[in-house]
């Protein structure tokens, strides 16, 4: 089901949504993170309010203990309901954490070091640290390694709220960290209730195109829990050069040749060479079959049939 | 033969120092890390389009075979150009080479059934349930390149089903007994080789492949789906293949390569060392 049915009018009475507007699910978002933080509310409240009080007694007189399990059970209740209902901006700043960081740790560097030098030497330090990054090529693999790891974190989020189908509260998954790998990137997800490692695979195309990579894989991560996955986008072919074996390295050299058995070369190599009668000697049958046997072997191929159970019943 | 080596040699032979028992470098992985199999307990089936590099891994995995102190290699290989290199090579090492003989390769494998027979009575006696390195066994690795030469292209189809029937019966059995079988293929599907054969191979080596469902048929149900597509794999780098150990996530892999003069170097180590070395004569452990 995609995102954008949840407002027809099929749905609108079974799933109890009021408006029908084409901003429906960010408003049905909206509503059900400041539902559940009302909820989540008034039980926080009365179970640390009771214990408040409860323990309170112990050392106070009980009337000035409710007032107390009273203030403790509002702050507390407050602030995890606080947590809830600003859930999506939470998750937003999570989204731009490494940006933030990044962006803050410039700013204060560039005040921390004006306060220590003047304001040429500081530009050349920032200067020489660019450069750096731009001209030192291990430096400038790994920035940029960094780089992609940070875009893909964003184009997955955009691949997602396009066309991931969600849960009724439009959940997606979580992004988590994601880390360069000499192919590309890994990027950790956390799905949601309601999603599936299959609902991903059958979207993998749809992802590589959104994270401008070759292909993606999506993996378990773990074998105890199902909803922690990881997928891999694939982006440079490190598999194109050639790989030496090793065996032959450490072999002496001055080795005699074994002498091979020098069979009688025939001749007459071409289809022309060999008359149209049924010959059945046989010591030239295997000669003739181990010229036809790849011929014959990739025709049955053919003519599976296309039925992938056919094949594996 | 003996003959080629009629001048006395300046060195002494060193035996061959590794075990069948060690892993087998095969390449290496994305990530850059070498990979290994372990040979003795698993069987490979490696599949996939001609030109693939099916027959390349095969001569890492013979060259490496050969190098070890246990290995007695029976090699089956109907097109000659690949195994035959090694033809000399497995008289001295006391196996034996078939080509497109599929009479020759029936004897051969009716052989091996005994010996995995009498291997497992030596098991039972000793209250073991399979070969330890400690037992200084022999292991017997049947390499067939082109399986379906044997199974569904060449002789009568009873010779066919009983080709069938005994490499099915070395691939279950021959796991505990030291005697892992590398079979190559290009498309293992029903009519080549059944699937009862197919699901046996604890190793599975899925080089590019034409369909996703080839690949499929390869890897197992369902990995094309999760992006472990042997049909995705870049035609220009052969040799790059998605291998799955059993129960385990496909690994894209890149064999090493070894060229023809590497092979001919290995081909005569192995036989000079085996004709003109000690034999050892490798004893079980009581
Ligand atoms: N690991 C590899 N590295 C480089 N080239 C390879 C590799 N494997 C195969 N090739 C190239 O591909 C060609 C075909 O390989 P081959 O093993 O004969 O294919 P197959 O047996 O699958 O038909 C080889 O001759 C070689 O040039
Ligand atoms: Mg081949």
């Amino acid at each position: 089901m995609s995102k954008g049915s949840f407002g027809t009018p099929k749905h609108k009475g079974g799933l109890g949504r009021r408006h029908t507007s084409v901003a429906v699910i960010q408003h049905n978002v909206q509503y059900s993170y400041l539902r559940t933080a009302k909820i989540t509310f008034y039980v926080v409240l009365a179970v640390v309010g009771l214990f408040a009080a409860v323990i309170s007694t112990y050392y106070l007189h009980p009337l000035a203990a409710v007032p107390i399990g009273l203030v403790a059970g509002t702050i507390v209740g407050g602030l995890v309901a606080a947590v809830i209902a600003i859930w999506p901006v939470l998750r937003a700043i999570w989204w731009w954490l490494p940006e933030i960081t990044f962006a803050l740790l410039l700013v204060d560097g560039w005040v921390y070091l004006q306060d220590w030098t003047n304001p040429i030497i500081t530009g050349v330090i920032y200067a020489s640290i660019i450069a750096a990054c731009g001209l030192i090529p291990f430096l400038r693999r790994y920035v940029l390694a960094l780089a992609w790891c940070l875009i893909v974190r964003h184009r997955l989020r955009v691949c997602f709220a396009s066309f991931l189908s969600a849960d009724r509260h439009g959940h997606l998954p979580f992004i988590g960290v994601a880390k360069p790998i000499p192919v590309g990137e890994r990027v950790w997800l956390w799905l949601r209730p309601g999603l599936s490692l299959e609902q991903l695979e059958s979207q993998l195309g749809r992802i590589a195109v959104a994270c401008w990579a070759a292909s993606v894989t999506v993996t378990k991560a773990r074998t105890s829990n199902a909803a922690v996955i990881y997928l891999d986008i694939k982006r440079r072919d490190v598999l194109g050069g050639l790989v030496g074996s090793p065996l032959t390295e450490e072999l002496p050299t001055d080795v005699p040749a074994i002498i091979r058995p020098v069979p009688t070369l025939p001749a007459q190599l071409d289809l022309a060479d060999v008359p149209d009668v049924d010959d059945t000697d046989p010591t030239e049958r295997p000669a003739k079959k181990t010229g036809r046997a790849p011929a014959v072997n990739g025709t049955p191929a053919k003519t599976t049939p296309d039925n992938p159970d056919l094949d594996w019943i | 033969m003996r003959a080629a080596l009629s001048e006395p040699l300046a060195t002494i032979p060193v035996a061959p120092s590794m075990s069948m028992f060690d892993p087998v470098f095969i390449g290496i992985d994305e990530f850059g890390h070498p990979a290994y199999l372990d040979l003795v307990y698993h069987n490979l089936l490696d599949a996939g389009e001609p030109g693939g590099g099916k027959s390349v891994l095969i001569q890492n995995l013979v060259g490496h075979a050969f190098l070890c102190h246990d290995f007695t290699p029976v090699l089956l290989d109907p097109k000659w150009v690949e195994l035959g290199m090694w033809m000399e090579a497995a008289e001295a090492a006391g196996g034996v080479f078939i080509g497109p003989d599929i009479e020759a390769g029936l004897r051969v494998l009716r052989r091996l059934q005994k010996v995995m027979d009498r291997r497992y009575s030596w098991l039972v006696a000793h209250g073991r349930r399979k070969f330890l390195p400690s037992d200084l066994i022999k292991v017997i690795g049947i390499f067939i390149d082109e399986l379906a030469y044997y199974t569904a292209t060449t002789g009568t189809p009873e010779q066919q089903k009983e080709f069938i029937a005994l490499v099915r019966d070395l691939v279950a059995r021959g796991r505990a007994c030291a005697m892992p079988v590398i079979a190559a293929t290009q498309r293992p599907s029903v009519d080549i080789i059944p699937t009862s054969l197919r699901d046996l191979f604890g190793y599975r080596a899925a080089f590019r492949c034409t369909t996703p469902n080839s690949s499929d048929i390869i890897l197992g149900h369902g990995w094309a789906s999760a992006g472990f597509n042997a049909q995705t794999i870049n035609p220009t780098t052969p040799g790059v293949f998605y291998l799955i150990a059993e129960g385990g996530i496909p690994e894209l892999v890149k064999a090493a390569y070894l060229s023809d003069e590497q092979i001919h170097q290995l081909v005569d180590y192995v036989t000079w060392i085996r004709r003109t070395g000690e034999s050892h004569p490798v004893s079980l452990a009581a």
